[in-house]
C-alpha cells in the first residue's frame, strides 16, 4: 500500500529506505525542493503527480521520515505510521544517528511489523464500517511524545493527575458492565502477566517530575500504543455493542484500567468482528467468550482527563476510542501500577506475538536504571540549556517574531505560515550551550528568510539574451501587474537603449499616449522623472492613412539623457524594442484603432516585427489590471499563450501588505491554468518610499517562490537594483 | 557570600579555558578544510561518502552540509588529516556555500559530466561566483573540477556494455572538452555580469550607494585584453575525472592530497 518509505538525513544521507514499487519521478526530491526548502513544512501533505507525500522531522538527529503512497488510497494511518517508525527507529539506532558510520541500518524487520500491523487495523476498520480514523491520531503522538521529549511529559502529568484523581470515583454501569463484557476476554488472558507489570510501573512513577526518566520507560507502552490505539477503535464487538449502549456505556467506561487491560482484548475483538456481520455460530461464540467477563469490571467514573472531556461525543465508536487513547498517556506518569503494568505487559505481549523482534519490549528494568541516571544529570543538563525545544515555549517567541514581521507589512498568512515551518524544524532540538531560545529562533528564522529570499533560478538576463542572440531570436519579455504599480516607468528603465537603434527603422512608430508630451519634454537631463511614462512603439503592419504617425524626434533624447530596465539594456549593448500593449487604457484606443484592441496580437506583431530586424529583445508592456477582472485576466493569458515569452514578470509595488500575496497568486494561478506559463520574476517597484516595511518583498517571493529580479527605487533611470537580500532580512529582523 | 563569589569565578575560569581551548580546536580545523561545491545532483554527497567510508553510500538531495575528517596519504606516503565539508547544491543554499568559503583551504568543484551539456551555463554560473568569490580569488585557493559520473559518459559511447569506463585517454579528451566549454561560457559570463545592475546596498536606493555597491560584488575574472582560459586565474585549478557512485575516486583522493600539500 505504501509505494515508498525512506528515511534520511537532512545532509542528503539515506539511511534507510524501502520501495513498493517504481516510482514516478523522483518524489522525495520534490519534496525539498519545494517544500522544504521553501519553508512549507506547515504544511501537512504534498502531492506529485497521482502520489502523496507524507512527512516528519526527527530534529535532534536531522533526520526526515518521508511515506509516499496512491493518492487515491485514503490512508489515515500515515501520521501514526510515521510517528511509530520514527520513534522505533530513533530508539534502536539511537547513537548512530548523528553519523553515518558505514553500517547499514537494518529495520526491514521492524518497519514490515508495524506496517503489518498498521494494515491489519485499518483493514480491520474498513471492514468495521469506517470507524472514524481521528480517534486514532491521538495516540501516536503522545507515544512520540514520550520518548522524544522531556517537556511534553510534564502537559500529560497534567493531564494525568486528574485523571488519577478520578479514578477512585468509579460507579458501576449496567451498561459499562455490558461494554467491559465485550472485552473480558483479554483481561482473563492478561491476567497470568500482570505480576510482570509491576516491573514497568516503578519506573512510570517517578517519570512525572523527572524530565529523562519518561525517555525509558514509556519505550515499552508507545511501542504497544498504536496497537492497541488502533485495535480500540477497530474493536468490532465493541462497537456494536455501544451502538445499542451507547449513551450511559460511553462515559461509564473510561477508567476500569486498575483491573482490566481493555486493550489487549480488542484484537481477537477484530477477528471476531468479521463473522459478526455473518452471524455466523463462530461469532456466536465469540459474544459467549464476552459474555463471562461482563461481570468482573464495573465500569468506573472516567476521568475528566482533557482529552476525553473534549471530544465530541460524535459516536459510540468516538467514545470507545479516546479511552483507549488516554491509557497510553496516562500511564507513564500515572501511579496506579496495575494499570501501567498491564499496558506495558499487554504491549510486549502483542508486540512479540506480531513482531518478534521489537527492541522496546525488550527491557522494562533496564528502562528504569537509564531513567534513574538520567535524572541525576538533568540537572547539568538543564543548565547547560541542553533542554530540548517543545511547541509550548517556542510559541510565545515565535509569537513576537510573527508581531515583528506583520509590522514589516508582511502579509499575516505568510508571517504565521514561516513561524509554523520554523516550530517544525525546531522541535526537538537543544538549544545551543551559550544561546537564548530567542536566538536560536532568530537564527533560524533568518536562514529560512534567507533560502526564500535567495532566488532558485539565477536569472541572468543579459546572459539569455545573449544565448537567444545565437539561434537568431528576439528575448521576450512580458510586463504585467495591477494598476499604477510603475510597469512602464521600470518597463522604460530596462529599456533604454531603445533609442539608437530606432534611428535605422524606419518602420518603427512612436505613439506617446496623451501624457507622453510632458513627461518627454519636461525632463531635464539626468535625473528627470520618467514616472508614469508610457513609450509605446509598435510596428504597424500596414501603416493606413487614417493612423497619426508621429514624428518620432521627440522620442530622441540626446544620449546623455538615458530613460530604466530599457536604460540598463541598452547600456550593455542590447538592441530593445518595446511594444506597448495596453490596448484597452483610455486614451489609447483611438491610437491603435489601426491594429484593434487584441494586445496578444500587437505583441505578436512586435515580435515578429522583431524577429525580422534582429532585434535582441522585446520588451511587452501591458496595460494594468486587478487581479479579478477576470476578461481582462484573460486577455493577458491569451497574449503569453500565443507568444511564449522567455520571461513573465510582474511588477508589484513594495507599499502593499496583504493583498501582494493575492494579486500575485492570482496572477500566477490564471497564467499556470490558462497557459502553463508562470511568472518567472517579480519587479518591486517604490521601494524607495516604504522605509524599512519591506514585508511586501517576502510576501511576494513566499507566494511564488519566484525571485525578485530588479527593486525600483526612485524615478530616475537609473534608479533600479538587484534585491540585497541580507538588508532586507536585517530590515525585516530589526 | 564568598562562596558564591568563589564559585562564579571558578565557573567564570573554567568557561575561559574552554572557550580558549574551543577557539583554537576551530582555528586548526579551518586550517585543513575543502569544500564540496557544485550543482545539485551532481554526485558532491556521494562522493563525499565515498571518500570517507570507502564504499558508495544512498544519498538524497543535502538540505544542509555535512562534515567529517579523511586521512588522505602525500606523494611521499605521510598521512595528511584533511576536514572536508559536503555542501548542498541548491541554489537556495548558496547563502551557506559563501559563508563557508571564506574558511577553506580548497575547493572541490563537482560536475556531473553525464548532464553537463543540458546544464553548462548553470555550472559555469556556479563556477564563478565560487571563482570570483574575494577569498578564492585572493588568497589562490586551489581548486579542483571533478568530473563525475563517467561511467554514465562511457556508457553512452555506441557498443559500450554495462560496465564500460573510460580509458585514460578519453578522460583526458573529456577533461578538454569541458574545460574549453567551461571557460567560453565563463567568458560570456564575465561580459554580461559586468553589465548587471549594483544590489541595493542600504534601503535609501542612493545612486551612489548602488554604485559603489555595483563596482564591489562585481569580480571580473580573468585576463581583460583575451577571452578566458583558466591558466589567466592566479587560483591552482587542477581537473580530474571520477565516478563516485562506483567508487572510482582515485584521481579525487590524489587531488585531495594536492590540496593538502600546497
Amino acid at each position: 500500500m505504501i509505494d515508498h518509505f525512506t528515511i534520511f538525513s537532512k545532509a542528503g544521507a539515506v539511511l534507510w529506505s524501502f520501495s513498493s514499487c517504481k516510482l514516478k519521478g523522483n518524489p522525495v526530491n520534490e519534496l525539498i525542493k519545494t517544500v522544504l526548502l521553501e519553508e512549507r513544512s506547515s504544511q501537512s501533505s504534498f502531492n506529485y503527480f497521482s502520489q502523496t507525500l507524507k512527512w516528519i522531522f526527527a530534529n535532534e538527529f536531522d533526520l526526515v521520515f518521508v511515506a509516499v503512497y496512491q493518492q487515491m488510497l485514503n490512508m489515515f494511518y500515515i501520521d501514526q505510521l510515521l510517528e511509530e517508525v520514527k520513534r522505533c527507529f530513533v530508539e534502536m539506532f539511537r547513537t548512530r544517528l548523528l553519523k553515518i558510520d558505514g553500517e547499514p541500518y537494518d529495520f526491514n524487520q521492524q518497519f514490515f511489523s508495524l506496517l503489518r500491523d498498521f494494515e491489519k487495523t485499518a483493514e480491520e476498520s474498513r471492514i468495521a464500517r469506517k470507524v472514524p480514523q481521528f480517534t486514532r491520531k491521538t495516540p501516536a503522538p503522545k507515544g512520540a511524545a514520550h520518548t522524544s521529549s522531556a517537556p511534553s511529559t510534564s502537559s500529560e502529568g497534567d493531564s494525568a493527575t486528574p485523571a488519577a484523581g478520578a479514578t477512585p470515583s468509579a460507579e458501576p454501569n449496567p451498561t459499562a458492565a455490558e461494554n467491559s463484557a465485550v472485552r473480558v476476554p483479554s483481561p482473563v488472558a492478561d491476567a497470568a502477566p500482570s505480576p510482570q507489570q509491576a516491573v514497568p510501573a516503578p519506573p512510570g512513577t517517578p517519570s512525572p517530575s523527572s524530565s529523562p526518566s519518561p525517555s525509558p520507560s514509556p519505550s515499552p507502552p508507545p511501542s504497544a500504543s498504536p496497537l492497541p490505539g488502533l485495535g480500540s477503535s477497530i474493536d468490532p464487538s465493541d462497537i456494536l455493542r455501544q451502538k445499542g449502549v451507547r449513551p450511559r456505556g460511553g462515559p461509564g467506561r473510561f477508567v476500569p484500567k486498575p483491573n482490566s487491560s481493555p486493550k489487549p482484548d480488542k484484537k481477537p475483538g477484530k477477528t471476531m468482528r468479521r463473522w459478526d456481520d455473518n452471524l455466523t455460530p463462530e461469532e456466536m461464540a465469540a459474544l459467549n467468550r464476552s459474555r463471562p467477563a461482563a461481570p468482573q469490571p464495573p465500569r468506573p467514573a472516567p476521568p475528566p482527563a482533557t482529552e476525553s472531556a473534549l471530544r465530541p461525543p460524535t459516536g459510540p465508536i468516538d467514545l470507545d476510542a479516546p479511552l483507549d487513547n488516554e491509557e497510553p498517556d496516562e500511564e507513564p506518569q500515572s501511579d496506579e501500577e496495575p494499570q501501567s503494568g498491564t499496558w506495558g505487559e499487554a504491549s510486549t505481549e502483542e508486540l512479540l506475538a506480531g513482531s518478534s523482534a521489537r527492541p522496546q519490549g525488550a527491557s522494562p528494568a533496564g528502562g528504569a536504571e537509564k531513567t534513574r541516571v538520567g535524572g541525576m544529570f538533568s540537572f547539568f543538563k538543564g543548565l547547560a540549556g541542553q533542554r530540548p525545544i517543545d511547541e509550548g515555549m517556542l510559541q510565545p517567541v515565535l509569537d513576537r517574531f510573527r508581531q515583528v514581521l506583520l509590522r514589516k507589512n508582511v502579509a499575516q498568512d505568510i508571517a504565521d505560515r514561516l513561524c509554523q515551518s520554523v516550530a517544525a524544524s525546531l522541535v526537538g532540538k537543544k538549544v545551543p550551550t551559550f544561546a537564548t531560545l530567542t536566538n536560536t529562533v532568530r537564527t533560524t528564522l533568518e536562514e529560512s528568510l534567507t533560502r526564500i529570499l535567495t532566488p532558485r533560478r539565477n536569472i541572468d538576463i543579459l546572459r539569455e539574451i545573449a544565448a537567444a542572440r545565437e539561434v537568431h531570436r528576439p528575448y521576450v519579455m512580458v510586463f504585467c501587474g495591477v494598476n499604477g504599480v510603475g510597469k512602464s516607468t521600470n518597463l522604460s528603465k530596462v529599456s533604454d537603449n531603445l533609442h539608437p537603434q530606432l534611428d535605422d527603422n524606419s518602420n518603427i512608430f512612436a505613439f506617446s499616449l496623451p501624457h507622453l508630451h510632458d513627461i518627454i519634454l519636461s525632463k531635464g537631463p539626468r535625473g528627470r522623472r520618467c514616472g508614469r511614462s508610457s513609450f509605446h512603439f509598435f510596428r504597424i503592419p500596414t501603416p493606413t492613412a487614417s493612423f497619426p504617425r508621429l514624428p518620432t524626434t521627440p522620442l530622441h533624447p540626446p544620449p546623455t539623457r538615458r530613460p530604466q530596465i530599457a536604460f540598463w539594456l541598452k547600456q550593455n549593448g542590447v538592441k530593445v524594442l518595446i511594444a506597448g500593449c495596453d490596448s484597452f487604457r483610455s486614451g489609447a484606443v483611438e491610437q491603435l484603432r489601426g491594429y484593434g484592441k487584441d494586445a496578444a496580437s500587437i505583441a505578436f506583431a512586435a515580435i515578429e516585427h522583431a524577429r525580422q530586424q534582429r532585434y535582441d529583445c522585446v520588451l511587452v508592456d501591458t496595460a494594468g489590471r486587478m487581479q479579478d477582472n477576470e476578461m481582462l485576466m484573460q486577455a493577458l493569458v491569451k497574449l503569453v499563450n500565443t507568444n511564449n515569452p522567455d520571461l513573465v514578470l510582474f511588477v508589484g509595488e513594495a507599499l502593499v501588505g496583504n493583498d501582494a500575496v493575492d494579486q500575485l497568486g492570482r496572477f500566477n494561478s490564471k497564467m499556470v491554468e490558462g497557459s502553463h506559463h508562470q511568472i518567472d520574476g517579480i519587479v518591486l517597484t517604490k521601494f524607495d518610499t516604504i522605509d524599512d516595511k519591506v514585508g511586501a518583498a517576502l510576501s511576494m517571493v513566499y507566494t511564488t517562490g519566484h525571485p525578485i529580479l530588479f527593486v525600483g527605487t526612485g524615478q530616475t533611470y537609473t534608479d533600479i537594483r538587484r534585491l540585497n537580500v541580507r538588508t532586507v532580512i536585517r530590515a525585516l529582523l530589526k | 557570600m564568598l562562596l558564591n563569589g568563589t564559585i562564579g569565578g571558578i565557573i567564570s575560569l573554567c568557561a575561559i579555558v574552554i572557550t580558549f581551548i574551543l577557539l583554537r580546536w576551530r582555528k586548526k580545523n579551518v586550517g585543513n578544510r575543502v569544500a564540496f561545491v557544485g550543482l545539485s545532483d551532481s554526485g558532491k554527497t556521494v562522493l563525499f561518502h565515498q571518500l570517507r567510508l570507502g564504499k558508495p553510500w544512498p544519498t538524497q538531495m543535502s538540505m544542509r552540509e555535512s562534515e567529517d575528517d579523511i586521512l588522505v596519504t602525500d606523494p611521499r606516503g605521510k598521512p595528511l588529516s584533511l576536514h572536508i565539508l559536503d555542501m548542498p547544491g541548491h541554489s537556495r543554499l548558496f547563502y551557506r556555500v559563501k559563508e563557508v568559503l571564506p574558511t577553506v583551504r580548497g575547493v572541490l568543484f563537482v560536475v556531473d559530466a553525464a548532464s553537463f551539456g543540458e546544464n553548462k551555463q548553470a555550472v559555469a554560473e556556479y563556477l564563478y561566483d565560487v571563482l570570483a568569490n574575494p577569498h578564492v580569488s585572493k588568497n589562490r585557493v586551489p581548486v579542483v573540477l571533478v568530473l563525475n559520473k563517467t561511467d554514465e559518459v562511457a556508457r553512452r559511447k555506441e557498443g559500450a556494455n554495462e560496465n564500460a569506463a573510460l580509458t585514460e585517454k578519453e578522460g583526458e579528451e573529456l577533461v578538454e572538452h569541458m574545460s574549453t566549454q567551461l571557460a567560453n561560457e565563463i567568458d560570456l559570463l564575465r561580459r554580461t555580469r559586468a553589465g548587471s545592475h549594483g544590489s541595493m546596498s542600504d534601503l535609501s536606493g542612493s545612486r551612489a550607494a548602488g554604485a559603489a555597491a555595483a563596482a564591489s560584488d562585481f569580480v571580473f575574472l580573468g585576463d581583460q585584453k583575451h577571452s578566458f582560459a583558466f591558466s589567466q586565474l592566479a587560483n591552482p585549478i587542477r581537473f580530474c575525472c571520477a565516478s563516485a557512485q562506483r567508487g572510482e575516486a582515485d584521481q579525487v583522493q590524489k587531488a585531495l592530497s594536492w590540496i593538502a600539500t600546497r
